[in-house]
């Protein structure tokens, strides 16, 4: 369920990459994210959309602590997460998953399904073998992955089944936010349709707080509560679904929606 | 008309067995016509292309129909005859434009050298002429520069742009574009296929686009093909086709795409059901 407690709060969040120019030059600076403010709260689905080089990824990637901000503050319930000590980040990592885009590159092709899904209960809770194993079977059926698949291969699977193995395996953990980046954008449509049916089940059934990252508007009008426009690292325009597709404001965002081909 | 495929079927002859990837299918381009195939991945619609293109490899191959272009069968053509076609009467633009550009030679050398093979009447001067013209033509920036640049140095909207400049350079026949866009931010592509039409009406440009996304379709196409498992299942104008789908598959397709607008929000999308075999269904041609 929705409600207004606030899961993250980002203040003034900034990345910026320098690229030498060689030796005697100062190294150029790009600014990918900046000085962005934005809040996520319990239970939505908040959208980052935006052309590559935008920004959107940087800032997931700021969210999972896979990147560090240059400067500016995260929030996790209240708390500044760069002041966790290591008790505090072994629970975050529980807490904040992630799903890829590539369901191809993003699944390790030695290990067998099992595997791939029971390694963040290994890592990360002292069950003993018999009951990750049941925790893995209950999440595969769950997510549509027939019991037999547990001493499969990756390659054995299509793009949707991989997806979903992806899905599997960041929802074991009982997370309370996922960040989908481009989870469907690989896919195809039919297939499209099937994930985006199982994300939104998932969320209604776990409460589940999404920050989804896509460049396809159709997807995000479906599925987003809020949605936050970037543009080269700045926010053009954070509204809710309806205020944006109905009344879009920024300039960008208009020419963002214009693009679209309709049917 | 420009284009008539009959009965064509591609196979591929593996270890583990003959696959059909193209069965048996027909359809026809008019002149100044734009002929979209949609369909899944594992359709067959990039085989159709490539079938016409005569660059199926080993172990594959067309195994049966006719491809008459202009009224002559393309697949009768020898290799030499074939290279004499490509690029000249038909020329084709891939999905990456950064795979299918040679990294190690600019990109006005590498339009050049289409000249070079094509237009032997035109000298180096004139060459050189033309490809900035054709720059131009595709809206590349500066094109008296860009000629000496390197394709790593142009982003993906302009390396595009070089492809198409590249396909248009003899003024073809028939463009074959396979999912053009499918690497491109919506505002660029929006940008390629104005382009594309616009070149369309100057040129009287036939254009076979091959495509999975059917906002794109509904933009270009005057006639789309829906391909599923190797098969046409329907084929349609496409102002028939978004009004009144009859094939089932073609239904379930267009249904499992969020529409703003037309779909609830949050509501469950229909999905194509995998038990089903589509292919137990009448085809539609209209």
């Amino acid at each position: 369920m929705r409600s207004d407690e606030v899961v993250f709060e980002i203040k003034d969040l900034e990345k910026t990459y320098s690229i030498s120019r060689g030796l005697f030059k100062e190294p150029q600076k790009i600014h990918a994210v900046n000085k962005i403010n934005f809040d996520v709260k319990h239970g939505e689905t908040f959208s980052i959309v935006g052309e590559s080089g935008c920004g959107k990824s940087t800032t997931a990637k700021m969210l999972l602590n896979i990147e560090s901000p240059t400067s500016g503050k995260i929030f996790f319930k209240g708390k500044d997460i760069s002041t966790f000590n290591a008790q505090e980040w072994k629970e975050y990592r529980k807490k904040v998953q992630i799903i890829f885009q590539d369901p191809y590159s993003s699944l390790n092709p030695r290990w067998k399904v099992g595997q791939i899904i029971s390694e963040p209960l290994e890592l990360n809770t002292e069950l003993s073998k018999k009951e990750i194993e049941e925790k893995v079977r209950a999440i595969m059926k769950r997510v549509g992955l027939e019991q037999d698949w547990y001493d499969r291969y990756p390659h054995q699977f299509s793009g949707g089944q991989r997806q979903r193995i992806g899905i599997a395996r960041a929802l074991v953990l009982n997370p309370e936010v996922i960040v989908c980046d481009e989870p469907v954008s690989a896919l195809d449509v039919s297939i499209q349709a099937q994930v985006l049916n199982l994300l939104l089940d998932l969320q209604e059934e776990l409460d589940l707080t999404y920050v989804f990252i896509s460049h396809d508007l159709s997807v995000v009008e479906h599925i987003s509560d809020r949605i936050m426009v970037m543009y080269f690292g700045d926010v053009v325009e954070l509204s809710s679904v309806d205020e944006l597709f109905d009344n879009p404001k920024a300039d960008y965002t208009k020419k963002l929606l214009g693009a679209i081909p309709t049917i | 008309m420009l284009l008539e495929v009959k009965n064509l079927k591609t196979e591929f002859f593996t270890d583990n067995g003959v696959i059909t990837a193209v069965n048996d299918i027909d359809f026809s381009i008019e002149k100044g016509q734009t002929i979209c195939i949609v369909g899944e991945s594992g359709s067959g619609k990039s085989m159709t292309s490539l079938s016409i293109m005569g660059l199926i490899e080993e172990p594959g191959r067309v195994t049966q129909g006719e491809i008459l272009f202009e009224g002559t069968d393309l697949l009768k053509y020898s290799q030499n005859q074939m290279r004499n076609i490509r690029g000249k009467d038909i020329a084709m633009i891939f999905q990456e434009p950064m795979s299918s550009l040679n990294p190690s030679y600019t990109v006005g050398y590498q339009i050049d050298e289409v000249l070079k093979l094509h237009q032997k009447e035109l000298n180096k001067e004139q060459r050189r002429k033309r490809v900035v013209e054709l720059f131009d033509e595709v809206g590349i920036p500066f094109p008296e520069d860009k000629y000496n640049e390197y394709p790593f140095k142009l982003s993906g909207g302009q390396r595009q742009r070089v492809m198409i400049a590249m396909a248009m350079a003899c003024q073809p026949k028939l463009l074959i574009a396979d999912e053009p866009t499918t690497a491109l931010d919506v505002t660029i592509q929006a940008q390629v296929l104005d382009l594309m039409n616009d070149l369309k009406k100057k040129n009287g440009t036939s254009i076979l686009f091959i495509t999975h996304d059917l906002g794109v379709v509904a933009q270009m196409a005057d006639i789309v093909v829906v391909m599923y498992k190797g098969c046409v299942v329907e084929s349609a104008s496409a102002k028939e086709l978004f009004d009144d789908p009859r094939h089932p598959y073609t239904k379930a397709l267009l249904n499992s795409i969020p529409v703003p607008g037309k779909v609830k929000r949050k509501s469950r999308l229909q999905t194509v059901d995998e038990n089903v075999n589509y292919h137990d269904f009448p085809k539609e041609i209209r």
